[in-house]
């Protein structure tokens, strides 16, 4: 058994998952609230990397930032985390509040009309070329070199930072939905809006808000995609958006610890499947997919989901 | 109701027969002569955005540079470039080929850039009898015989499999190669050959696989063995080389890198990695000097040049001159600039070499060359 390449996977497996958790988490959030699926959730992360990306070169880009380095990281993740939040209130408003009460195809189909939407805005304003963080160079490449290298333990300080923001951001929703009267309300409205109407909650400010948060944490998702593997494109919130919503799925939908969970799996899956199984990286997405239709035939409302009861 | 039956069924009848015809008459468009006394239509195509679009932009520029100077000095015909962004899309490439045809008084093509962007054009230029050159597309097959209207300034990846494993068994002494392809039709045939010949040396290869959409490689980083000697990157991203450079490096791995032609690029600056390409560096050659420095008048001071886009030049010089050729008379057919195109014979060119094809659209005596990346930029080793 060699431990170092096994250890090595587990960590970048975490890694990946943390990201794909934080996309997971505005999927779950959104589906729990309004029972929307909302595919321009992926797109959304996107302009988050994209946010990131521009004040990264505002503030003199990777090699020569103008700023302190911790000052700019979190800068780009407030920027980012702004950005799209303000961009998921407007989605909301503008794309989804109209058909509320209309049939529930009619939001899918808007959802999917947002996310083309956004795509192509961002092919026409940043155009189709990869842009790089060149994160590598950020500290004289600190941010790689350094961080934990004892034994087969080797995880650089850019993915300590990665994983434990993720850590953080998830830690603060869960506080914030468990314990808050912002977080009552939101599962107030989930469980019941017309109920929580009539007890005197605002439901549209409920949804609002929770758009905000869930785009933010694609937002910071985003930010952390371009930290740790520098390229970002137009497209690249197809890709992640599926991944995050299968995570969602896996861990079941509507649940916050089943969404980090599935994401963590998610990031697992591919990182182990990379590193073991015959053409793994070739066929990676088979695998995470496989898992995706596995774990449904087993556990159809996924692996922390609660089945849905119907008054007969 | 067996009445409607048939007038539905004649209606769809005529309605094919109309859309035959139509198609027909766009491809028709080759046989038919255009005037083309004082001015001529050629178009250009490459991936000018996109993942490859820091390639595209010098490949775009040199490509029509020549046409530029050509009008600049009033010489006639005058030549006009339609354009089309590729966006390194083959679904893209088939749109603007199919736009190409249609237009009548286009007599040839410049592009695309890479191997499946020719793949995605051939049978719409093939059919339409429209010749069209590429300055980099180097898969083998390209010019099997089956593609009698493309033309390439690039060696073939053949030649390119041969140097670059002679190079990692002569020079670096490589006993354990890891190849990775990004599973493109350029990477994958390539990185077949490079394989054999490798194995065919007695070196230990292990091979993997990316996709090109793909934004993480650090599990496939952690697979390859701690004593691997060169890593060889047969893909045509130079961001996805620069991030496995930079991922092997965040996981203590130092080993060196050797990346096919699409190395030569901004995107990728890992010192001491290696990319062979099909051009040598231009700037070292005294007789390119004014060109040089008048591309950098017309694009800038900062406008890109590496090794494709003097290839790119000659592309548009063949082409410019193939058309004047052919419009001597002042009407010009499809047929006639591919059969112009065919007669190139350029005594020497930028890249201090003669140009001419042969039957395949190879050009003769093409081959590759050998560069590492050092501190100041890279350096041609062979």
């Amino acid at each position: 058994m060699d431990w170092y390449k096994l250890v090595q996977l587990l960590v970048n497996g975490v890694t990946l998952g943390s990201i794909y958790a934080l996309i997971a988490l505005g999927f779950t959030m959104v589906y729990g609230t309004l029972k929307l699926l909302n595919f321009a959730h992926g797109d959304v992360f996107m302009v988050g990397a994209f946010i990131g990306y521009f004040v990264l070169q505002w503030l003199g880009g990777s090699a020569a930032p103008t700023v302190n380095i911790v000052f700019l990281i979190v800068l780009m993740f407030v920027a980012a985390m702004l950005g799209c939040g303000i961009l998921g209130v407007f989605i909301e408003r503008f794309a989804y509040r109209p058909l509320r009460n209309a049939p529930r195809i009619a939001p899918l189909i808007s959802a999917l009309g947002v996310a083309f939407l956004l795509q192509n805005s961002a092919l026409l304003i940043f155009g189709a070329q990869y842009r790089s963080y060149d994160s590598f160079d950020l500290a004289g490449g600190d941010l790689v070199v350094r961080g934990i290298h004892t034994g087969p333990l080797n995880v650089s300080l850019i993915r300590l930072i990665t994983v434990g923001s993720a850590l953080v951001l998830m830690v603060l929703l869960t506080l914030l939905v468990k314990r808050s009267r912002l977080g009552k309300a939101m599962r107030a409205t989930a469980y019941d809006g017309e109920a929580a109407s009539m007890m005197g909650i605002d439901i549209d400010r409920v949804i609002a808000i929770t758009f905000f948060i869930g785009s933010a944490l694609a937002g910071a998702a985003g930010v952390m995609i371009g930290l740790l593997f520098s390229n970002i494109y137009h497209f690249m919130g197809f890709y992640a958006g599926l991944k995050g919503f299968t995570a969602a799925v896996v861990g079941g939908i509507g649940s916050i610890p089943g969404a980090v969970l599935g994401g963590l799996l998610i990031g697992l899956g591919e990182a182990l499947a990379a590193g073991y199984l015959p053409q793994g990286s070739t066929f990676q997405d088979f695998w995470v997919f496989s898992l995706l239709i596995v774990m449904l035939l087993i556990r159809p409302n996924g692996l922390l989901g609660k089945p849905q009861l119907k008054k007969v | 109701m067996r009445k409607l039956i048939v007038i539905g069924t004649l209606a769809l009848a005529a309605a094919i027969v109309g859309s035959l015809s139509t198609s027909a008459a766009q491809g028709g468009a080759t046989a038919s002569a255009v005037s083309c006394k004082s001015e001529a239509t050629i178009g250009y195509f490459g991936p000018n955005t996109g993942p490859a679009a820091s390639i595209g932009e010098e490949l775009r520029n040199w490509t029509v540079f020549y046409a530029r100077q050509w009008n600049k000095q009033g010489k006639r015909p005058r030549i006009n470039i339609v354009e089309g962004d590729t966006q390194f899309d083959p679904k893209e490439v088939a749109t603007i080929a199919q736009q190409f045809v249609a237009n009548k008084n286009l007599l040839a093509v410049l592009g695309p850039g890479a191997s499946q962007e020719v793949l995605a054009a051939k049978p719409i230029f093939k059919r339409a009898g429209m010749s069209y050159i590429a300055a980099s597309a180097t898969r083998t097959s390209l010019t099997d015989g089956t593609n009698p209207t493309f033309f390439r300034i690039a060696a073939p990846d053949g030649i390119q499999a041969l140097s670059s494993s002679r190079y990692m068994i002569d020079k670096l002494k490589a006993k354990d190669v890891v190849i990775i392809d990004d599973q493109s039709s350029y990477s994958v045939p390539l990185a077949d050959e490079v394989q054999r010949l490798l194995k065919k040396a007695k070196v230990n290869v292990k091979r993997t696989s990316i996709t090109q959409k793909q934004f993480d490689f650090s599990s496939v980083i952690t697979d390859i063995p701690n004593g691997t000697d060169v890593v060889y990157l047969p893909i045509q991203l130079a961001t996805q080389m620069q991030l496995i450079g930079n991922q092997l490096r965040e996981q203590g791995k130092r080993i060196t890198l050797f990346s096919s032609d699409a190395g030569y690029s901004n995107d990728f600056k890992i010192t001491g990695s290696y990319f062979s390409t099909f051009g040598p560096d231009v700037r070292t050659f005294r007789t390119a000097r004014s060109t040089v420095s008048a591309y950098f008048k017309e694009f800038g001071k900062k406008a890109p040049l590496t090794t494709f886009g003097p290839l790119g030049y000659i592309t548009g010089i063949a082409t410019v001159q193939a058309v004047a050729r052919a419009c001597k008379d002042g009407k010009a057919t499809r047929a006639e600039v591919l059969a112009q195109m065919r007669k190139t014979n350029l005594k020497t060119s930028i890249i201090g070499q003669p140009v001419r094809f042969n039957w395949r659209g190879d050009r003769i005596g093409a081959r590759f060359f050998t560069f590492q990346i050092t501190k100041t930029g890279p350096r041609t080793v062979r």
